[in-house]
């Protein structure tokens, strides 16, 4: 099959100082240690629309970025829809605010000094240089082919523990005695896209990696986490080629392998870690070049949906007790304490949050949310994308109903609709399969994988 | 001084064998690749420790005593510091007469070796290897790394019904989930000589059983055999591989979920060469980038009897599958010939062992068996074995409880009471969570666990 495939890389690093989103407390870099990039891909079918797909290095890519980003893009690009678009975040915890409200306290941006970046200054930024990536890509667009591989190395390990008592904790200690099991598995494959322009050429590289890049999470510095280190390790040992770097779905798993890791390894919490995980990832997309297969079957097709999931709706008895919590804090923490509810400690962070949202969710009274899916398949190679951190095991069921496709899922795609967990995550509950974490619950899962697989079907079907 | 030696012996038995591994009768076809015992001697002038990692399916009692007996005259070997170990190969000998298949059939053909010729020839094999370990002993350091690499994966399929199948289908619409994690990383110890620093041998604990061609009809060591032959080749004809597996009663290499187009076939031989080459590369990579050097100076061992609860059925259980089988025997005959039944159109196997297994257990009035454990440790690196198919968890719990600790945990060491499956095993059933499959229910694994804790902790 022949394509046109073009590549361009964008810098969307924030210029200091400026708040940092992905942690509870507020944090202010002063300085850049790696260059946030987005690396964005533009491919087709000859004859075909290109779909243009931007890995960001960014916690998350919302709505709003999209927007933004198609906004600038009509009239520069042919015929241009927003549908063509794919933004994807690497999901680090170490670039900017793109929005100021959100949902849940937890991530509102509270931050009050003018000197920082502001939110909305950040997004235009971000969205003008990744527009101007993505028309470079359209205009460097050449004939070419694709190739896939895939390695087995492990990434991302699950961070949900599960106790005796059928409690789960994100990262959770394993050395109490009523440790029980980590909740499910850890990450599988890295699946590997190269491209090659007609001379045969390595021009790009797409690498779907389940782990979310937050090894240095908690750094008060901007930087692209473990991507950094596996560009420069790709760099420097296959020349000027890109690396679009692609989350699958690991709303359950972190970089850390919370039973297994050993002292003497490289800490996963530090730059060293970073750089080791980084350049592990970076060893197998250089080796496996000369072993990658071309994907069969001559079909070519990018789907766009928006699929309307049941919203994650509490009860009327959650809202009144949710209701009747946030009075009582009011009575003790004063009554204006929610314009900035965590700067005393006497206000729990996961219970207020929780009542928040709660009350919220119930007065809003909306039943159903739309979450963006894209689907590109390139014969039996399809990436098919959901904006959620989603649970492993939802990636699983589209995988277990393709075996003979090479599935790339990719979460935190076109929106930020947060954590999507499973029945049994809900049922030990814990951060991350709460209420306040998403806008979906297992219900939402379901239609989830349902909606997925209709559209990779469709995919696959002649016109 | 902590001294080390490795050697291997050959224990392909002669002619034609029935395979052990499966339900039907196997008999090997051709000469393939011979199976080995690799043998590690570890001496320190306090303690001495005999190791064999077997190409078998398991270890039976018997074999332990055969191998003391073959060796108790040259070497200071007991059955407190003897471990045979198997890689779980589903493609070598049967070393027992008494086996019996679900279908009546006896396992061993009368035109094969007989399983008593086969163990001797095994129990030949394992001695030759320890005699030459413990005469090939050096003064050594040991090294350690963790390979993070997938091997294993889950084997056990969960559905919205709650019940849960072995290798069960994840295409069906009403799957849910796999039951487990997958393995973990690859635990890896190199021994060098002490004074020149040369590798002469490598322990590799692998989370995946090797029964990659477990359905072949011929002789094979399976991955292991592939592990060998490629360390060998890049790190020297003379390094030796102790292979052992970390606890994968629920895990296989069988890949269910994450199947991609192209990929080697996960049941022959390229899936063996694929996985075997993996796992090679894996210890011949972390060989230069090894995270920690013990001398030995704080070398120890123990060995345990642990007293573990018998499965026994319960009278409900018992009854109802009397019903049943009654029921069956006014259809198929009084002798419940499963092969018969087979040919009528029966097909319901696993409630027919299950029913089998809860007369046998009610009428059994043993309530209690023991089990054999070792824990070795050198610096922070320990060993500690199990004789079960053991369910991944249990090993997760012994190492989250030995933060700090970089744990060896070996399954199918010393005996072979069956699969060890967990409280969500057993409530999801299927083969290997069921009363047929193992000797102790999940009560076993929770003293296996603190009894394992107990043991290691005593050595630190």
């Amino acid at each position: 099959m022949k394509y046109r495939i073009g590549w361009a890389a964008a810098d969307i690093t924030p210029r200091c100082p400026v708040a940092l989103l992905g942690q509870f407390e507020q944090r202010v870099a002063r300085e850049v240690r790696s260059p946030l990039q987005a690396v964005v891909m533009a491919i087709a079918a000859d004859g075909e629309s290109p779909a243009y797909w931007a890995g960001c290095d960014l916690l998350y890519t919302p709505a709003s970025l999209v927007h933004d980003t198609a906004a600038l893009l009509r009239g520069r690009l042919p015929d241009f829809d927003e549908s063509q678009l794919i933004l994807s975040a690497t999901h680090v915890h170490t670039a900017p605010y793109l929005n100021r409200d959100a949902e849940s306290a937890l991530v509102r941006y509270t931050n009050d000094d003018p000197s920082l970046l502001q939110p909305e200054e950040y997004r235009a930024f971000a969205a003008e240089r990744i527009a101007d990536a993505v028309v470079r890509a359209y205009h460097a667009m050449r004939p070419s082919t694709v190739k896939t591989a895939v390695s087995p190395i492990q990434t991302g390990y699950c961070r949900r523990v599960t106790y005796m008592d059928g409690r789960a904790v994100m990262y959770g200690d394993v050395s109490v005695p009523d440790f029980k099991t980590m909740e499910y598995h850890d990450g599988g494959n890295t699946n590997i896209l190269y491209t090659f322009d007609d001379t045969g050429a390595l021009t790009g590289i797409a690498a779907n990696v389940p782990c979310t890049a937050q090894v240095v999470e908690h750094k008060e510095y901007v930087t692209s986490d473990y991507w950094g280190y596996t560009r420069a390790y790709v760099r420097e040992k296959l020349g000027d080629v890109p690396v679009l770097g692609l989350t699958a779905s690991a709303g359950d798993l972190s970089p850390r392998d919370l039973l297994s890791t050993m002292p003497e390894e490289p800490s996963n919490t530090e730059e060293e870690g970073a750089r080791e995980l980084g350049e592990r990832i970076a060893r197998e997309l250089v080796a496996l070049v000369p072993d990658a297969r071309t994907p069969e079957g001559g079909v070519y097709r990018h789907l766009y949906r928006t699929a309307y999931l049941p919203r994650w709706n509490p009860t009327f008895v959650e809202y009144r007790r949710a209701k009747a919590l946030i009075e009582e804090l009011r009575k003790t923490e004063g009554e204006d304490f929610e314009r900035s509810p965590f700067t005393k400690d006497s206000v729990p962070k996961f219970e207020y949050s929780e009542a928040e949202v709660t009350v919220r969710r119930f007065e809003e009274d909306i039943e159903y949310v739309p979450a963006p899916i894209h689907v590109l398949r390139l014969g039996d190679a399809v990436f098919v994308t959901n904006p959620f951190e989603c649970f492993i095991e939802y990636a699983d069921r589209l995988r277990a109903a393709h075996p003979e496709l090479q599935l790339f899922d990719v979460q935190l795609a076109c929106d930020t609709m947060g954590y999507l967990p499973t029945r049994r995550a809900v049922r030990g509950g814990g951060y991350s399969a709460m209420i306040f974490n998403g806008q979906c619950g297992p219900e939402g899962g379901d239609a989830l994988v349902r909606e997925s697989l209709e559209l990779i079907d469709m995919s696959g079907r002649d016109e | 001084m902590l001294k080390i030696g490795f050697a291997e012996g050959v224990i392909t038995p002669p002619g034609r064998v029935s395979l052990s591994g499966q339900y039907e009768i196997r008999v090997s076809e051709k000469p393939a690749e011979d199976i080995l015992a690799v043998g590690m001697a570890v001496s320190t002038g306090r303690d001495n420790l005999f190791w064999a990692a077997c190409d078998l399916c398991f270890i039976e009692e018997g074999l332990l005593d055969d191998v003391v007996a073959l060796l108790k005259d040259v070497l200071p070997v007991s059955r407190e510091n003897l471990i045979l170990s198997a890689t779980h190969i589903h493609t070598g000998p049967y070393l027992s007469d008494t086996v019996s298949g679900l279908n009546g059939n006896h396992m061993i053909p009368e035109d094969t070796t007989s399983a008593d010729d086969c163990r001797r020839a095994v129990a030949e094999g394992i001695a030759h290897a320890l005699r030459n370990a413990y005469a090939g002993r050096r003064a050594c350091v040991v090294e350690t790394a963790v390979a993070r690499v997938r091997t294993g994966v889950s084997r056990r399929i969960h559905y919205t019904n709650e019940k849960t199948v072995m290798y069960g289908h994840v295409t069906r619409p009403d799957f849910v989930r796999s039951e487990s994690r997958d393995g973990g990383p690859v635990e890896l110890c190199y021994v060098r000589e002490r004074d020149s620093g040369k590798l002469y041998g490598v322990i590799a604990d692998v989370p995946c059983p090797a029964q990659v061609v477990e359905n072949k009809y011929y002789i094979s060591p399976d991955y292991f055999g592939v592990v060998r032959r490629e360390v060998r080749a890049a790190l020297g004809e003379d390094v030796k591989v102790l292979g052992l597996i970390g606890a994968a009663g629920d895990l296989s290499p069988h890949v269910l979920l994450g199947h991609y187009p192209g990929e080697p076939n996960d049941r022959d031989e390229d899936g063996r060469e694929a996985l075997g080459k993996r796992v090679a590369k894996a210890i011949v990579e972390h060989a230069a980038h090894t995270l920690t050097r013990y001398d030995g100076e704080d070398y120890a061992q123990s060995f345990r009897r642990v007293r573990l609860p018998f499965w026994n059925s319960t009278k409900e259980d018992r009854d109802a599958a009397e019903a049943w089988l009654s029921e069956l025997r006014a259809q198929y005959g009084e002798d419940l010939n499963y092969e018969k039944m087979v040919r009528e159109g029966f097909r319901d196997t696993f409630r027919f062992s299950k029913a089998l297994a809860d007369v046998e257990r009610y009428r059994e009035t043993q309530e209690y068996f023991d089990i054999e454990i070792f824990a070795v440790r050198i610096g922070k690196m320990a060993f500690i074995t199990n004789p079960f198919e053991l369910y991944s968890e249990y090993a997760d719990r012994i190492r989250a409880a030995m933060r700090g600790v970089q744990l060896f945990d070996v399954q199918l060491a010393c005996g072979y009471p069956g699969y060890l499956a967990t409280v969500r095993g057993v409530r999801g059933e299927g083969y290997s969570a069921t009363i047929f499959s193992g000797q102790t229910p999940p009560a076993g694994g929770e003293i296996l666990v603190r009894e394992s804790i107990e043991m290691l902790r005593e050595l630190f």
